[in-house]
């Protein structure tokens, strides 16, 4: 049996039950029915509902396939996901797996960003689950960044598997054995700041080495050129003027950025470090990667104490100890003016992006977020007299 | 391609029609377990038509499995295929003579005298064609469901024509006998790898001399899979669309041929002696 409907100009065909030869020429003929009553020149073949298929029904896959190049089978379970796969459906079509439902509940949570929570199903085994209920492009999105970074020799932790959530969205699943967060080895005890920052250094550089090119990394000058834009109303016009030129000269760049690169997201196995959280990757100046890096150990704590603890699970002083370390390893350098210099060209674009950010929040109408804005307004006036150019 | 001599939907001489109208330049007509299609249009054929080429698809079964076996260019009179088809023939009229009885006793279906003659004079009935009786007389909602829920209750073990029958059938009347759709078994099942490649050489022992690595229900990945096979083993190479007619998404001619980068030898060796039949059978 078959079932038919439109939407956005799509149609979607849900198959029934089992095709095989017996039903193989009814299907055919009720699929060119539907086909006739709604025009689109795309289909999705809906397989959640296919109990199984002989090689009849593929064959019925195929030629609709041949007729309607933008076809596409969906909710694909396990069984008929192999068969389709050996016998090279998955290489000329694009065929979706059916997720498999999970249950977080009562699970260990060990991570909290602002897409959602990871939570630890078992001893090796993590999801990552998205807050926004329509996540699936955001999470193939990210797969697909994973995977970018991997195939260019980047240690990234690549999903295994999408799931549904029961209660509602969806979450990415990855196998880490034995792993442990950054953030988990310092509360432990395990290792300390300067351990991490060596650690966390090393394997930032390996990524700033990576020169990629791919349509799907966003440009992060492009970026920081929106958060300026947002501030034009909130700045005095001088300073304004200065930010925009000053982001405006960072030189195009093409290397690799992780764009959240802190210690809850990076993890130790087997003695090497592995990124977890790829949403972010970009590509640009490391200067912009410096920027995001204060701000996770500094900069939204420089009004509220306490923020960094909630946030990273590590004390704001060790935060801060992280930071100042990380800057040093990364310009290979100990002379603290020159840490000083390069830290405040971070300033710049991370304050800039905490203001934007507060205001966006309705910062405005509080006290506490006022504080926030006044605080980055006054560094930034402060660090934009002195500053000529944010490359370093 | 079939025809409604066995389960397409159309005539043998409409089908003539088509092929003419699509400019194809060779065709065979090949219904399951009867070449009376063909011999209705070699009687209508003109001397500047397309080649005809005699054409028959055996549905066999033995201990390891089912196939689907074709014989191209054989003499449709010959003794050894007609002893083939007969026997074929048979087996068929009585499994539909035990499941009309199966009906009837277990769930009351009958059906006028008529219909039922009707149905022994077709050269192929089955399943489907009873399912549609069935359909017709109000004791199913559809084709599936009278075969899925009723039809199937009964199974048979008993006789069948055998791939090694059908094969040397088809050589002793002159014909190349081709495995259809390798991978697909009788229709329905999956067969590849090893196991594909096992059965293949258990019917070059019988004397099969090709496979069917065109078809219009193969992806790229199952071609070359049989291509592979057909020239490990020096077999020849056919084409086929497997077209049945209206309401399926298949077209006559499609055989897929057109996405090969080179002729295969084996294919090329299988036109050459094709040629030769179709102008002896003239």
């Amino acid at each position: 049996m078959i079932q038919g409907r439109e939407e956005n100009g799509k149609l979607i065909i849900t198959l029934i039950g089992k095709i095989d030869s017996f039903n193989a020429a009814d299907t055919e003929e009720k699929i060119q029915t539907l086909r006739r009553e709604h025009a689109c020149e795309s289909v999705e073949l809906d397989c959640d509902r296919l109990e199984y298929s002989t090689s009849a029904g593929l064959r019925v896959i195929l030629r609709l396939k041949q007729e309607v190049n933008d076809t596409v089978l969906t909710n694909v379970h396990p069984d008929l996901y192999n068969i389709l796969e050996m016998t090279g459906f998955t290489d000329m079509m694009e065929v979706r797996k059916a997720y498999r439902v999970i249950s977080v509940e009562g699970c260990e949570v060990i991570g909290a960003g602002a897409n959602g929570n990871v939570y630890r199903i078992n001893p090796d085994t993590i999801v990552k689950v998205y807050l926004n209920p329509d996540s699936l492009p955001e999470i193939h999105r990210e797969r697909e960044l994973a995977r970018l970074a991997f195939v260019a020799g980047v240690p990234t932790a690549i999903p295994y598997d999408v799931v549904r959530i029961d209660g509602g969205g969806y979450g990415s699943v990855f196998e880490l054995l034995n792993a442990t967060s950054f953030a988990k080895l310092l509360v432990k005890g395990e290792k300390t700041p300067e351990e991490i920052a060596e650690m966390s250094i090393r394997l930032l550089k390996i990524i700033h080495s990576k020169e990629i090119r791919s349509e799907i990394l966003p440009d992060m000058k492009a970026t920081a050129l929106n958060w300026t834009e947002f501030l034009k109303d909130y700045l005095p016009t001088e300073q304004f003027t200065r930010l925009h030129g000053l982001i405006s000269a960072v030189p195009e760049d093409m290397h690799l950025i992780h764009g959240d690169y802190h210690v809850k997201n990076i993890m130790q196995q087997n003695g090497e470090s592995l990124l977890i959280d790829m949403d972010t990757l970009c590509h640009g100046h490391p200067i912009f990667e410096l920027a995001s890096m204060y701000n996770a150990y500094e900069g939204f704590g420089l009004v509220k104490r306490g923020i960094q603890e909630r946030f990273l699970g590590i004390p704001d002083e060790t935060g801060g100890i992280i930071w100042r370390r990380s800057l040093e390893l990364y310009l290979d350098t100990e002379d603290q003016d020159r840490v000083d210099e390069v830290e405040a060209k971070a300033k710049i674009i991370g304050l800039t992006r905490l203001m934007r950010r507060e205001i966006r929040r309705d910062g405005l109408n509080r006290e506490d977020g006022r504080k926030m804005i006044d605080t980055c307004r006054t560094n930034l006036t402060e660090l934009l007299n002195k500053t000529d150019t944010l490359v370093f | 391609m079939h025809s409604t001599v066995s389960d397409g939907t159309d005539t043998p001489e409409e089908l003539l029609e088509q092929v003419r109208n699509a400019g194809i330049e060779l065709f065979a007509l090949t219904d399951h377990d009867t070449a009376e299609g063909c011999v209705r249009i070699r009687k209508v054929l003109h001397a500047d038509d397309p080649l005809l080429l005699s054409g028959i698809e055996f549905s066999c079964r033995d201990e390891e499995g089912k196939y689907h076996i074709l014989g191209y260019g054989f003499d449709p009179d010959s003794p050894s295929v007609r002893q083939i088809v007969t026997s074929g023939h048979r087996y068929r009229m009585e499994k539909v003579i035990a499941r009309l009885d199966f009906l009837r006793t277990t769930f009351g279906f009958v059906f006028p005298e008529h219909e039922i003659q009707r149905l022994l004079s077709l050269c192929n009935p089955g399943k489907p064609h009873i399912g549609n009786l069935m359909v017709q007389y109000g004791y199913a909602s559809s084709k599936d469901e009278a075969i899925n829920r009723y039809i199937n209750q009964i199974r048979f073990h008993d006789e069948y024509v055998r791939p090694d029958e059908a094969v040397s059938g088809i050589l002793g009347g002159g014909g190349i006998p081709v495995l259809a759709h390798p991978a697909f078994g009788s229709g329905d099942e999956l067969i590849i790898g090893d196991e594909l490649e096992q059965r293949i050489r258990r019917l070059i022992g019988y004397g099969l001399r090709g496979l069917e690595v065109f078809y219009s229900g193969y992806t790229p990945k199952l071609r070359a899979e049989a291509l592979k096979i057909a020239e490990k083993h020096n077999l020849l190479v056919t084409a086929g669309s497997d077209y049945h007619g209206k309401n399926k998404l298949v077209t006559l001619g499609d055989t897929a041929l057109d996405q090969a980068q080179t002729i295969p030898d084996g294919m090329l060796r299988f036109l050459e002696e094709a040629g030769d039949k179709c102008a002896a059978a003239k």
